[in-house]
């Protein structure tokens, strides 16, 4: 018996598995107890299956080296020995031509789970001085961490759930956290069957909005239109946090009316300082941000040295105010009554939680809708208390081991991040043009970009300059198929890491021998790595956790591997209150206040939220004449993004994808449930079965997330979505500072901004 | 004094994920295509007027078991749990007791010739452990206990909630009992 931690881990709860072995076969997996911590402990249907995974027929086996073209299925068997020369050949003969920087790693996905095997690639990448844009993990939804990190400071800062149970009300927006975050899930129901209003606001009456005291159903993509509609009524009314705003917000900050920047006293006199500039009531006169002594005005409009300037708050009331309950209607379909209803009702259940989620952002313009939504919680003083938040994340208390020490090795040159490449879209577009130096040698390791992120073609463009594509995972997915080399990985059961589960660390152990010749991540560096003379730096797996383990962080005080080879499970040393972030106040912007109000963004009208069309607006674009239908690809309980498409036990479940319908669209086009369908649009086209679901509103249609292409009767949906390397799907407003550095934040796929039309064949 | 172990489903607080499912698979070591606890999805209205909530539903372990009755060879019982049972060694497969069922709670093993379903675990049960299902469900939908006694906490939970069996034509007495998905 041992513990591992889920295989389908890229969901991100982290569960922990006690795995039982009899006769050297995994014969079964359930729960773990922490008896410390019943919070901790959580499964799911796809953890409970996990074996099928391991003893699944089709799992990849040995190395593999492409025996035709990429992409057309001729495989040769080499041994691992083959396997490791040619790529270690490639790479050096990359270095001596183009220079290291010409060798591009993607060091693991969110399902490649066990800090050892996530963190081996990274090391090798910073000994080797590889280049391109550095991504970690995956990288699509960058719309509602973005959000975060311009208003808040943080892209990924979020109240750990049990905090829900400290709310009285709890707004669900944008997920389906009901198939998709489970642990989470069991807090949620918690805290509603404890007296919070659960709402959920969404398109789709998923099992989300299904479990709401109050599901409100809106249109894709109009989120912001309802935070402001929202706002409106809080303001007028009265029911705004003026205390909070005042002394956590940018609200009191003046602002030009020229330049729509911040007033700064430098501004006003030559040599003085950057200070923010307010207006003190008291003295009728306008000074330095100094909440303690001043009584700062929230609202007005002030003429200083002959500048006009307004408030920021005075401009978000204005803004708001531009979305009365009627408009907000029409644009959402969101019904006058409930917007009232609603902000009256968030406004006055103190505190009142704000849970986002990525389903949020997933159109071009989704990070204003969640700057909104941060917004509104800033504004009712929701920010940094218990039971309260606008969390973007399931977080908990940092725990900081020591990455550093197994990532970057001292001395190590360092990967590069592509110079010039604001975002990670940048980065493939710079890859695909060879600027401002080539890429040759790509690994990918754990993901599965040419199915998950965008259109197949736009990869196979950027792939074509490249000379050695190298992928390494569990499966022949789809963009294993156009590799030159794919190897087989070793599974969390067959072999031996530690993990992070809800501020425990897990000692895993390897419960059964690799099977056939997989091997793991840290195997697979290490033995390139002595083929290009960088073997002394991958010494032993112990070695790299005792580095880990090695961290002056607090919480980690004590904890060695040894305790870990011991207890197996160890709790870290944090408080048992749930944490929450900002609780302190202290928001690493660049004002250190809540920036409801961007100045950098002013350049493009959006300093303040407001509501803008998605690029594909059924309502607005010109594609909607022949294209009138929005196309979603929503994240399933039977799949962890592609991970488990073709588990026997998930397709008991559900047998093959189809393309969800409203009975409205499908009588129109005389399509009846479980017709073949083929959904298209100008970039490709999918067949599958159709199925009429009144879940999904009239104008739009699904095909679930995750499906592999042999999965359908014909292409996939990937094929509707845009590429990659498009420059039209880059949002200028997510290319400036701190966005572009921040992993995170920097790419933002907009899956559910796309038009498609379908019919019957 | 005759126990009747039962199931007891929260369907305020089911969410239709199917782990439950799936955890019976691992602790009874099903073959593909097989489930002895299945998770029924019930819909109504039209966008944006609709109602969502699921039912898992197996074995009932009946007061007066259909499939007993219906089985020629006696291979179908009641324990002195309340728990129905069936006796492989007496089973010929001749599966008179599958459409007796009223919630087709029976499978046919054909690897074994033989039938089977939900048996509540009973060797979990004997060792004060719950049944997998139970134990699995994360979300708390699932609770375990003897429904023939007035003390128990699943006799109080039904007591507390609108609860009801799933009656149907035959008078059978189904023991497993579900709170209604509206609190």
């Amino acid at each position: 018996m041992s513990y591992a931690i889920c295989p389908f881990a890229g969901c991100h709860q982290n569960c922990v598995l006690k795995v039982s072995v009899r006769d050297g076969q995994i014969y079964k997996v359930e729960s773990t107890e922490f008896p410390q911590d019943p919070g901790a402990r959580c499964i799911c249907l796809r953890g409970l299956a996990s074996s099928r995974m391991v003893y699944h027929p089709e799992r990849l086996k040995y190395p593999l080296r492409r025996a035709g073209e990429r992409g057309e299925g001729k495989w040769e068997r080499i041994s691992w020995e083959e396997a490791l020369d040619v790529i270690a050949d490639k790479l050096l003969a990359v270095k001596e031509k183009y220079g290291a920087q010409s060798v591009k790693i993607n060091s693991y996905g969110s399902s490649n789970v066990g800090l050892l095997a996530q963190l081996s690639g990274e090391r090798f990448a910073n000994l080797w001085g590889a280049g391109g844009v550095f991504e970690k993990g995956w990288l699509s939804d960058g719309g509602t961490p973005a959000a975060s990190l311009l208003t808040l400071g943080d892209s990924g800062q979020g109240h750990d759930p049990q905090d829900y149970l400290n709310s009285k009300m709890l707004i669900i927006w944008g997920g389906n956290l009901a198939e998709t975050a489970f642990r989470e899930m069991k807090f949620i129901l918690d805290a509603r069957d404890k007296g919070a209003k659960l709402v959920v606001i969404g398109p789709v009456h998923d099992a989300m909005a299904a479990k709401a005291d109050l599901w409100v159903p809106i249109r894709l993509g109009t989120d912001a239109a309802l935070a402001l509609g929202m706002m409106n009524i809080i303001i007028e009314k009265g029911l705004y946090d003026r205390e909070y705003i005042m002394r956590h917000t940018v609200g009191p900050f003046l602002v030009r009316e020229d330049d729509r920047r911040f007033l700064r006293e430098k501004d006003i006199e030559t040599g003085m300082s950057d200070e923010y500039m307010i207006w003190d009531e008291d003295a009728s006169t306008c000074c330095p941000y100094d909440y303690s002594l001043k009584v700062p005005a929230l609202l007005g409009e002030f003429t200083i040295k002959g500048i006009r300037c307004k408030t920021a708050f005075q401009l978000l009331a204005e803004r708001a105010s531009q979305y009365p309950p009627d408009r907000v209607a029409e644009v959402t379909g969101v019904p006058e009554d409930i917007t009232r209803q609603l902000a009256e009702e968030y406004a006055q259940s103190k505190p009142a939680a704000i849970r986002t989620r990525f389903g949020l952002a997933r159109t071009y313009h989704g990070n204003l809708g969640a700057r909104a939504v941060i917004t509104l919680a800033a504004l009712t003083g929701n920010i940094g208390v218990p039971g309260g938040g606008a969390s973007v994340m399931d977080a908990g208390f940092p725990i900081s081991l020591n990455h550093r020490a197994v990532v970057f090795p001292s001395g190590a040159p360092g990967a590069k991040k592509l110079p010039g490449a604001k975002n990670a879209f940048q980065g493939w577009t710079a890859i695909r043009d060879g600027e401002p130096y080539p890429i040759k040698a790509l690994f990918i390791t754990y993901q599965n970009p040419l199915q998950n992120y965008g259109h197949v073609r736009s990869y196979l463009r950027i792939f074509s300059e490249i000379e050695l594509i190298v992928v390494s995972e569990i499966f022949k997915s789809l963009t294993a198929q156009y590799a030159d080399i794919v190897l087989p990985e070793a599974t969390i059961f067959e072999r031996s890491d530690i993990g992070i589960c809800r501020h425990h660390l897990v000692k895993i152990n390897k419960v059964i021998e690799p099977l056939y010749e997989c091997k793991s991540s840290f195997e697979i560096w290490s033995e390139l790595a002595k083929r290009v003379d960088l073997g002394d730096y991958f010494t032993t797996p112990e070695d790299l956790i005792n580095g880990l383990l090695e961290s002056k962080d607090p919480s980690l005080s004590g904890i060695t591997l040894k305790r870990l080879e011991k207890e197996s499970i160890i709790r870290c040393n944090v408080p048992t209150t749930p944490y929450i972030p900002f609780e302190d106040k202290s928001f690493p912007t660049t004002s250190g206040k809540i920036e409801f109000y961007v100045e950098n963004l002013a350049g493009l009208g959006e300093e303040l939220p407001l509501h803008k069309e998605a690029r594909e607006s059924p309502r607005e674009s010109p594609l909607a004449e022949r294209y009138p239908l929005s196309f979603m690809t929503v994240k399933r309980r039977t799949r962890t993004q592609s991970i488990c498409a073709d588990m026997d036990w998930m397709l008991e479940i559900e047998e093959e994808p189809h393309l969800d319908i409203n009975s409205k669209d499908a009588n129109y086009r005389g399509i009846k449930n479980g017709d073949a369908v083929e959904v298209f649009n100008d970039r490709g086209r999918a067949r599958l079965k159709a199925r009429i679901n009144e879940n999904f509103p009239p104008g739009t249609v699904n095909i679930d997330h995750g499906w592999w292409p042999s999965q359908f009767i014909k292409g996939h949906y990937s094929d509707l979505l845009h590429g990659v390397d498009n420059p039209d799907i880059i949002n200028p407003a997510l290319e400036i500072d701190p966005i572009v550095s921040d992993p995170r934040a920097s790419a933002h796929l907009i899956y559910y901004d796309c038009l498609v039309e379908v019919k019957r064949v | 004094m005759n126990k009747q172990y039962a199931l007891v489903f929260d369907l305020s607080r089911c969410i239709g994920c199917q782990t439950c499912v799936i955890a019976c698979k691992v602790q009874n070591n099903l073959r593909v295509g097989c489930q002895w606890l299945k998770v029924l999805e019930i819909r109504k209205g039209i966008y944006p007027q609709l109602m969502t909530y699921w039912k898992p539903i197996t074995c009932m372990h009946c007061k007066e078991p259909p499939c007993a009755e219906a089985c020629p060879e006696e291979a179908i019982y009641k324990d002195g749990d309340g728990i129905v049972l069936i006796d492989k060694s007496k089973c010929t497969g001749c599966l008179f007791c599958q459409p007796a069922c009223p919630y087709e709670a029976i499978q046919y093993n054909p690897d074994e010739n033989v039938v089977e379903k939900c048996n509540l675990c009973l060797d979990r049960v004997k060792d004060n452990l719950p049944p997998f299902c139970v134990k699995e469900c994360i979300w708390g939908a699932i609770h375990f206990g003897d429904v023939s006694d007035p003390g128990s906490e699943v006799s109080h939970f039904i007591a507390e909630r609108k609860s009801f069996a799933m009656t149907s034509e035959g008078d059978f007495h189904p023991s497993n009992q579900y709170l209604s998905p509206t609190r």
